[in-house]
């Protein structure tokens, strides 16, 4: 599953499960879309599993 | 420059060092660091004694020495005496920047820095340094406790930026550990550790890019411990390998270190991207961190041992709207921090501050103002009010400094605890004093320690649940709980730099029968004892043995002291040499090699290992003074009056021979007005006869003279005659070059020739030489030249005027100092008012017979029009 990211800085990023550095070197913004995405991926195969 | 509008983004990073950092901005791996190099300031940044990071991030925020800021160790007892916690901001005595712009009215934020805990109620954000620590345990959840961030509410919005150690993956691993799968997780916890040191600095830095964008702000300070903690770990595999490492090992975390270094720019790469071009943003670390052969793999035992790999020298990096671009700048301190950055609010720096403002970083400069202290100020300074100290004790902080070795497990008998924190923190204390060159305060503290009885080791506490860590440290049954050991250390320190052999001489019997299991080196020591006791001999066998055991700086450097005391000038430059070839940022050890060189009267030299000395520790009186001798055998009399002075305004006590020496050169540059011609009065044969001086003094009209009175001439007429000069230039254009080649000086032979004043140095001593020098009043001179390239005469270049004065000053030394070299002195007016006397005192000069009327005929008033 994969998300874009768009910051405040024009760059676009991104973002695996796995996340990587050049997103926790982002900040905030960074963790907070990293995460966002882990947990729709959680939420995903808890569906297909359920 | 807008003062009003200023902003300051200061950035720590704890450890970081040049000697990392510059093969990886040179590599284009830090990116973000360049440009901010390449934009503003950089260079060293000196620590203090001992360099432990509480202590110095506490003297960068205060522009204070420790002794003044009280926070003097990684931990502290608690006010109730009942335990030990880590190092709180409740220790800080003095007002750090952020109180003082609390009372200014200006808006601070602060993230991590150490220590920082219980938040501090200024106006703006406090993320303390206890937010980042989380339970490595994910199932244990870690609440914000009270006091973690001000103001309270602001907590809800960035609890989640904490960043677990669980939550780490190999995505962020691989950068910095390739083949970290290959790691067997169960014998080696190196991976645990980099994952918790990772999650706490993006947690740091996740808080900080938030409050950077969501909060106003004036000033912002943020702190990452990420550096120091991953060399603490990491650094003795860190490339060249060092023996003791298995190859596995280091293929393996090989490359952690400079992947911090990386990481640390990808995070100031973000910050600067938040910035508006009105910040000005420091970059800094507060010492830095062997990374060659002087690594420790196996760090003695005693109290905060890892700190022993600092080095003496952080970095530092400036850039902003009033600051210089793409400058070195030399000699800051920690403590000039503080005062700087609340020079760059226009705010008055407090009297009782030890550093400075570091004015040579700014483009344009205000006068620096002062107040007595901002301690005493009445007011709102955003500090703590209430003693209230329940929720400060900490098991997380308290297991890192352990884990990281900065302290011992404290023992489990909290009585033992307390006293072994309070015999730390007055020993730190001691060692700021020692620091400052303030030995009495020093000893004082340090007697006391000795001299108190302390409790034993019973069987109950060394076969108690610190069995293991007792054992380790070889702790027996019967042994006093507080070592004496480090502060006899500091005693015979404190001994020797008095001059106090006897006593010296004791400590150092005392140490030697000690425990063995510190294995101090003492011989250098000892060294210093038979030094101060004349036995210079027995001191060189001593050191020479120590030196065939491990040679090092230190072990070198003694040597050269050693021989210098026996005034073996040769063997005492080679050891100094060989001190620096260990440790090429030793400020001693090139300031000792400047002294010797300048006996050796290569001052040329000496001038440069002094100003090597200077660049790396500004306060430095011996090495201003020893610039200063140097300089004036150079005939840099100004300069070296510059170097002296600074030697004496440094120097605490006076400083008696800075002062001989600054009156002498005041003589000196007085006398120097009037030149002293050097001369036989006699024909040599195959002479060169020079004609020299600055550029518009009369040159050209005397070699015309001398080509008129009979003397051949070496010129090409190249250069035609014009306005400035209608009878012509009398130049030969080799001249040009001759600091590249002066082989075809021999062509010269008995003719005459233009060289240039700053030429003249290069002239081949194969030859002997008849100076004819040119003296022209410097106002006059300069006027000329003026009009000569179309501009305004009136307007005077003091600098150019200073630099003439020196070359001026460099010749009457240069003509002294070699011997095939005679000189007279002939002043451009009297050439015009009385031409036949000048003539008459060339001819017997120069010792050949001239045509004195065709001389005198080439003399035309007329063509002096500059005149004064």
């Amino acid at each position: 599953m994969q998300d874009k990211l768009k910051n405040e800085v024009v760059k676009e990023i991104v973002i695996t499960e796995k996340g990587s550095l050049g997103l926790l070197a982002l900040g905030d913004i960074g963790l907070r879309e990293w995460r966002k995405v882990k947990q729709r991926e959680t939420n995903n195969n808890v569906n297909e599993e359920g | 420059m807008s003062m009003k509008k200023a902003k300051v983004l200061l950035i720590g990073w704890d450890a970081a060092d040049w000697k990392i950092i510059w093969p990886l901005v040179n590599s284009g791996q830090m990116p973000a660091l360049k440009s901010l190099m390449s934009k503003g300031v950089y260079g060293n940044m000196s620590t203090m004694n001992p360099p432990y990071s509480p202590m110095l991030w506490s003297s960068v925020a205060t522009g204070k020495t420790p002794d003044k800021h009280g926070v003097l160790g990684f931990i502290e007892v608690n006010p109730d005496g009942n335990g030990i916690r880590p190092v709180t901001v409740k220790s800080r005595k003095s007002r750090a920047l952020w109180n003082i712009f609390h009372n200014q009215g200006l808006k601070s934020n602060l993230v991590g820095w150490w220590p920082s805990f219980p938040a501090e109620p200024i106006n703006g954000v406090v993320v303390s340094d206890k937010f980042q620590k989380v339970n490595k345990d994910p199932k244990i959840k870690t609440n914000i406790a009270k006091g973690t961030i001000h103001p309270d509410h602001f907590t809800s919005k960035i609890r989640d930026l904490r960043m677990f150690p669980h939550e780490v993956t190999d995505a962020h691993i691989l950068p910095f550990i390739p083949k970290a799968s290959e790691i067997n997780q169960e014998k080696d916890a190196s991976l645990a550790t980099f994952a918790k040191l990772l999650a706490e600095n993006t947690s740091v830095h996740a808080a900080a890019t938030n409050l950077m964008r969501t909060t106003d702000w004036d000033f912002m300070g943020v702190y990452y411990d990420l550096i120091d903690h991953f060399c603490h770990a990491f650094m003795k595999f860190h490339p060249p390998k060092l023996a003791a490492i298995p190859d596995t090992k280091y293929q393996l975390y090989k490359d952690v270190i400079a992947g911090a270094y990386r990481y640390q720019d990808m995070m100031l790469e973000r910050k600067l991207e938040l910035i508006d071009k009105n910040t000005t943003v420091i970059v800094m670390s507060d010492h830095g961190y062997e990374s060659g052969h002087r690594r420790i793999l196996k760090m003695p035992k005693y109290p905060a041992a890892p700190a022993l790999e600092h080095r003496n020298f952080g970095m530092f990096v400036a850039a902003g709207p009033n600051i210089m671009k793409a400058k070195k700048v030399f000699g800051l301190g920690l403590i000039d921090v503080a005062p700087t950055i609340l020079h760059m609010f226009n705010l008055p720096v407090g009297r009782d501050m030890d550093g400075k403002v570091a004015l040579e970083i700014f483009k344009e400069t205000n006068e620096v103002k002062y107040i007595d202290s901002w301690d005493k100020i009445k007011g709102e300074f955003g500090e703590h009010m209430s003693d209230d100290d329940h929720l400060l004790s900490d098991k997380e902080t308290m297991q890192q400094l352990i884990d990281l070795g900065y302290i011992d497990k404290p023992d489990d008998n909290v009585e033992i605890a307390v006293l072994k924190t309070n015999c730390d923190i007055k020993h730190n204390l001691a060692r700021v004093y020692l620091g400052k060159k303030d030995y009495e305060k020093a000893k004082a503290i340090l007697l006391e320690l000795v001299d108190k009885d302390y409790p034993v080791y019973k069987e109950s506490s060394i076969n108690g649940k610190n069995k293991k860590v007792l054992e380790r440290q070889g702790f027996k049954i019967g042994d006093s709980v507080v070592d004496k050991i480090p502060f006899y250390m500091d005693l015979l320190k404190v001994a020797l730099s008095e001059k106090d052999y006897n006593l010296s001489e004791e400590y150092l019997k005392i140490l030697r029968t000690a425990d063995k299991r510190f294995e101090i080196n003492t011989s250098v020591s000892e060294a210093k004892i038979l030094i101060g006791q004349g036995k210079v001999n027995d001191a060189l066998k001593c050191l020479e043995q120590a030196r065939d055991k491990n040679p090092n700086s230190l072990v070198w450097f003694q040597i050269g002291k050693a021989y210098e005391k026996i005034n073996d000038l040769e063997n005492a430059k080679i050891a100094f040499e060989s001190a620096i070839k260990f440790e090429t940022d030793s400020a001693k050890s090139h300031s000792a090699l400047a002294k010797i060189l300048y006996e050796l009267k290569d001052y040329e030299e000496s001038v440069d290992h002094a100003l090597t000395a200077i660049e790396l520790v500004k306060y430095f009186p011996e090495a201003h003074y020893t610039l200063g001798q140097s300089l004036e055998q150079l005939g840099d009399l100004e300069n070296a009056k510059k170097a002296y002075e600074t030697a004496a305004s440094l120097k605490p006590k006076t400083f008696y021979r800075a002062e001989a020496a600054i009156e002498n050169i005041k003589e000196n540059l007085e006398a120097n007005n009037c030149f002293r011609d050097k001369s036989e009065y006699r024909y040599r044969e195959n002479q060169i006869v020079i004609v020299s001086g600055l550029p518009r003094s009369g040159t050209s009209l005397m070699m015309q003279m001398l080509s008129a009175g009979g003397l051949d001439i070496l010129t090409d007429k190249n250069r035609t005659a014009d306005h400035s000069n209608p009878k012509g230039y009398y130049e030969y254009n080799p001249v040009m070059s001759l600091h590249k080649d002066n082989t075809w000086l021999g062509k010269a032979k008995n003719k005459s020739l233009k060289v240039v004043a700053p030429l003249l140095k290069f002239l081949n001593p194969e030859y002997r030489y008849k100076v004819i020098f040119m003296n022209r009043d410097l106002t006059e001179v300069i006027k000329s030249q003026q009009r000569m390239i179309g501009k305004n005469p009136e307007v005077l270049p003091t600098k150019l005027f200073q630099a003439y004065n020196k070359h001026l000053k460099q010749v009457e030394v240069w003509k002294n100092k070699e011997p095939g070299v005679e000189l007279i002195y002939i002043n451009y007016k009297d050439v015009i008012d009385d031409a036949l006397t000048i003539a008459h005192k060339v001819e017997s000069f120069i010792g050949l017979e001239l045509d004195k009327q065709d001389m005198m005929a080439c003399v035309d008033g007329r063509l002096y029009r500059n005149r004064v």
